[in-house]
């Protein structure tokens, strides 16, 4: 009788088990892991780089009277007048480029003090001499991205130009924050 | 003549090896721009990254954070780009995440346990960007009021959609707790069984040893 018993018992555990296997298949087909379908068989490539001088970041120097007003980066103007600051966008590609661009923070020092982001602006244009990227032109950096250059073509050059406005008052430090440059394909949402 | 050569190698030596004439950049190359995905499920994507500028540089894959809602984990390893790496011999990085359950289901116990799911929510589609960011070392500001420092990146369009599930009633949790029982019980009948034995064992040999002793009286 026990042995009957057990044997049933047995058989219930066994069914138990399958039951709780039959289950997951039900709701998961045995996927876990899995190759997905896409919906685009066009192929796209695209990729920039900086200038050395941007890649090294974007230099104010020192700002010794306030209130100071489109306060120059230190490589917007060389010894011709032009800038060294561009984004470059490979001829390695098949799209035409829209340089998106943000601040990730206002300009802060280590005792918290800061310089609001939108104090910090930039023009930017496909040329570059002596007027073009132009203040006149100055556009504020956000926290969230917006386009800085539309269709830039392949194997040509953004240029830019970086300003900051430094309100009277401002107490003294030295203030740093990250700026970011984003390529994509022309025409997409940054 | 020789020694101002050889000076003059020195300083060009010198100075390349301190102003890099070039910054190192980054590519992506992309043939999907949107994926279709069962929620509660780990999926993993392909893109191809490259670099053909005359200088190395390292990456790495992020989603934007327009998808972070339905990314449940995400995995993905800082990738060394050689330098001159054209888009024809772009490098394959495969990144994976999981995508949570976002649709409601019809459960029984607390919210989780013996789930129906009958699909009635229309499809949730989630619109981001899979972004290669260039990963640069700690950039040095020398002096003055400081600055900015920048960062690249490049991105592809993503449009994820989440694919729901439909399931009957899930009794797994039934099944197993019947199993536990049985389980249970079974291994308490096996224990119980090998005492009586053991003691029925002991009582046949006092029996019999008993019995020969009178047999010997």
């Amino acid at each position: 009788m026990n042995k009957k018993f057990n044997f049933i018992l047995i058989i219930i555990i066994l069914l138990s088990f399958s039951m709780i296997i039959l289950e997951q298949e039900k709701i998961h087909g045995f996927a876990i892991e899995q190759e997905v379908t896409s919906n685009v068989s066009i192929s796209k490539t695209l990729a920039i780089s900086f200038s050395t001088e941007l890649s090294n970041g974007i230099n104010f120097g020192e700002v010794n009277f306030l209130p100071a007003t489109n306060v120059d980066a230190d490589k917007n103007f060389n010894d011709t007048n032009e800038t060294l600051y561009y984004v470059e966008v490979s001829p390695d590609g098949n799209v035409p480029i829209d340089i998106c661009v943000k601040g990730d923070s206002n300009l802060i020092n280590v005792g918290g003090d800061f310089i609001p982001l939108n104090y910090e602006t930039y023009s930017s244009s496909l040329s570059n001499n002596l007027t073009l990227p132009d203040v006149a032109n100055e556009v504020s950096f956000t926290p969230i991205y917006f386009v800085s250059g539309n269709d830039v073509p392949l194997g040509e050059k953004l240029f830019y130009r970086f300003y900051l406005d430094v309100p009277a008052g401002q107490a003294s430090g030295q203030y740093n924050n990250t700026v970011s440059f984003k390529g994509i394909a022309f025409d997409l949402t940054c | 003549m020789g020694d101002i050569k050889k000076i003059l190698l020195a300083t060009i030596i010198v100075a390349t090896l301190l102003f890099p004439l070039v910054s190192a950049g980054v590519g992506i190359s992309w043939d999907r721009e949107s994926a279709l995905v069962p929620e509660k499920t780990k999926t993993c994507l392909t893109y191809k990254i490259y670099n053909p500028w005359p200088k190395d540089s390292y990456a790495q894959i992020k989603l934007s954070d327009e998808l972070s809602e339905i990314i449940a984990s995400q995995e993905s390893e800082t990738q060394f780009i050689p330098a001159e790496t054209s888009s024809g011999e772009a490098i394959p990085v495969t990144f994976c995440f999981k995508t949570p359950v976002i649709y409601e289901r019809d459960c029984l116990v607390a919210d989780k346990l013996i789930c129906k799911q009958d699909c009635l929510q229309d499809m949730k589609v989630y619109d981001g960007q899979v972004e290669i960011i260039e990963l640069t070392e700690e950039q040095v500001m020398s002096g003055g009021s400081g600055g900015s420092k920048t960062m690249m990146s490049v991105s592809a369009p993503l449009k994820i959609r989440v694919q729901c599930v439909k399931h009957d009633r899930d009794w797994s949790l039934v099944y197993g707790l019947v199993a536990l029982i049985a389980g249970i019980v079974l291994a308490w009948n096996i224990i119980r069984h090998k005492k009586i034995a053991r003691e029925l064992s002991r009582e046949a040999k006092t029996t019999v040893k008993s019995r020969i002793k009178k047999s010997k009286k």
